[in-house]
């Protein structure tokens, strides 16, 4: 009888209590069969959601700097602040309203509207699946950095279209301890090492200002203001004819410089663990095309039906020439 | 996928008392489906605006235990999702929801009044911060700021560009701000690292 090869149905309540919890909780999270991918998830919601103080020191490019970052989650939402402790104090600062730059070199504060999710991403076994055809994730075993266990996952890109990755990360909270990233032919370009790192479990340990300590001598720029437009894609005549294997489009926004009242599109793509978005605006005078990079960054520039295209992202220079090549407008 | 959905319906709606055995079987068998109940939940939660501070991700002990002891009781019925790779043709029709359901739990979360908080001091300070970064933003005398694409500011001079293209650097330098903040990261701290890192001076 087909009935008796299932297990024999419990009393309501246990079965009940399972389902409650389920529902009722947003804790109800089992770990990964790939233990590589539980390891990436975890790290990026303890980046998200605890309260951390340290120093770190990132180079790229033959360059170091040392940075000092805190980030605070509390019921207010997430605060973050990172100093660089090299040279100019460079400060980016977000919180739920604002992301914040100071270039103390141009004595300017560029503020544009935060829009960072309220947690962190969320994969589900579904997106593993996906992630597997264009990238290795695997466990490469344990390391100790800044005085901390940790496990070191790499994601390995199949492709020429995706860096590849390493992270260091903390055994006990999940924390990242390092990283890695790797160019195509796994030559490291940039990384990122903390040096000391203290965990808070109760937020109010760890206040800290979100707001710039500037003087009258700086000339703010806010790029936008609220949370941005989001585009309309109906009517949408700027498309992109191909992406890359595996990358997909997030989200489309347009924003409207406010001193300029020129409207820039923005359309930001992702393949699960990279992303680039394409910036698209009016030409204007000596408009440039080509490729260009600052560190891990690229990014590349055409022009198109009188509208500049750039894509950028932090993947190799092969991908961002591809996408904003791909870039097609309808209207013409 | 639809089927998916079907199967999930009856926990979505929540009636007490009402909910089927077999939806359950379908929720503790299927790993996927958990997943993809809590991202409804979450949805749901956001649009309700009754996201909490954080979220735990760590699967609750107590479900886990339970979980397990049903599954000892029935060891001819496995999870569906135990080997990813081996099963990858099988959860490729199902990316499109994913995906479609993580584009959607991130507009719903964007929308979520974060300074609404249940927490008056988080409120206060939202508020307060807002006001002075509108009070730095009134002090500019009209006319002196200038689109980053139209006027020279040595604001990280960092882009490897032939001649001397500050507007280049400039504009380039904005839409890396921009694209940090808007796209969605696993890495944590590295995007702001990047912002910070470059320097006009170096």
């Amino acid at each position: 009888m087909p009935g008796n090869s299932r297990r024999p149905r419990l009393a309501g309540s246990p079965r009940r209590t399972v389902v409650t919890v389920l529902l009722t909780s947003l804790v109800s999270l089992p770990a990964w069969a790939d233990p590589a991918m539980d390891w990436v998830q975890r790290m990026s919601d303890a980046m998200r959601n605890l309260n951390y103080h340290g120093v770190f020191v990132y180079m790229h490019e033959n360059q170091l700097e040392s940075m000092q970052i805190s980030h605070r989650r509390d019921l207010g939402g997430e605060k973050e602040r990172l100093i660089s402790l090299n040279g100019e104090a460079r400060e980016v600062i977000r919180d739920n309203q604002n992301l914040t730059c100071i270039w103390p070199s141009s004595r300017k504060v560029v503020v544009d509207s935060s829009r960072k999710n309220s947690f962190s991403p969320i994969f589900i076994p579904d997106d593993i699946a996906r992630l597997e055809k264009f990238y290795e994730l695997k466990l490469l075993g344990e390391d100790r950095v800044a005085g901390s266990e940790t496990v070191i996952v790499h994601i390995d890109p199949r492709d020429e279209f995706r860096y590849g990755m390493k992270f260091w990360i903390n055994s006990s909270n999940a924390l990242m301890m390092k990283s890695s990233l790797l160019d195509e032919s796994g030559r490291e370009i940039e990384q990122v090492m903390f040096t000391s790192l203290t965990v808070y479990d109760d937020p109010a340990e760890l206040e800290f200002d979100t707001m710039p300590q500037i003087d009258d001598s700086y000339t703010l720029v806010r790029y936008h203001r609220g949370n941005g437009d989001d585009a309309d894609d109906g009517d949408d005549l700027w498309q992109l004819a191909a992406a890359p294997r595996g990358f997909w489009r997030e989200s489309v926004l347009k924003r409207r410089m406010p001193e300029s009242g020129q409207t820039v599109r923005q359309m930001v793509y992702t393949d699960g663990l990279a992303s680039l978005s394409i910036f698209i605006e009016k030409q204007g005078d000596g408009a440039h095309q080509g490729g260009t990079s600052m560190g891990a960054v690229n990014a590349y520039m055409r022009l198109l039906a009188d509208h500049s295209i750039t894509a950028i992202g932090e993947v190799p220079a092969i991908t961002v020439r591809q996408v904003a090549e791909a870039v097609t407008y309808r209207g013409q | 996928m639809k089927e998916d959905d079907e199967k999930l319906a009856p926990l979505l709606d929540e009636e007490p008392g009402g909910v089927s055995a077999p939806a359950i079987d379908a929720v503790i068998d299927d790993v996927n489906l958990q997943y993809r109940l809590r991202r409804y939940r979450l949805i749901g939660e956001a649009m309700r605006r009754e996201l909490p501070p954080a979220i735990d991700t760590g699967f609750h002990a107590s479900v886990m235990a339970r979980i397990r002891e049903e599954t000892r009781e029935a060891p001819a019925r496995r999870p569906r999702a135990a080997s990813a790779g081996a099963s990858l043709g099988r959860w490729r029709p199902f990316a499109g929801l994913a995906v479609a359901a993580s584009v959607a739990l991130v507009t719903v979360a964007l929308w979520q009044p974060l300074s609404q908080t249940t927490d008056p001091s988080g409120a206060t300070l939202a508020a307060s911060d807002q006001a002075r970064v509108d009070s730095l933003a009134g002090r500019q005398a009209p006319g002196i700021a200038v689109p980053a694409s139209t006027q020279f500011q040595p604001l990280g001079l960092r882009w490897k560009v032939d001649g001397d293209a500050p507007d280049l650097q400039q504009k380039l330098n904005a839409y890396l701000v921009n694209h940090t903040e808007y796209s969605n990261s696993v890495q944590g701290l590295i995007p702001q690292a990047r912002v910070a890192g470059f320097d006009a001076r170096q």
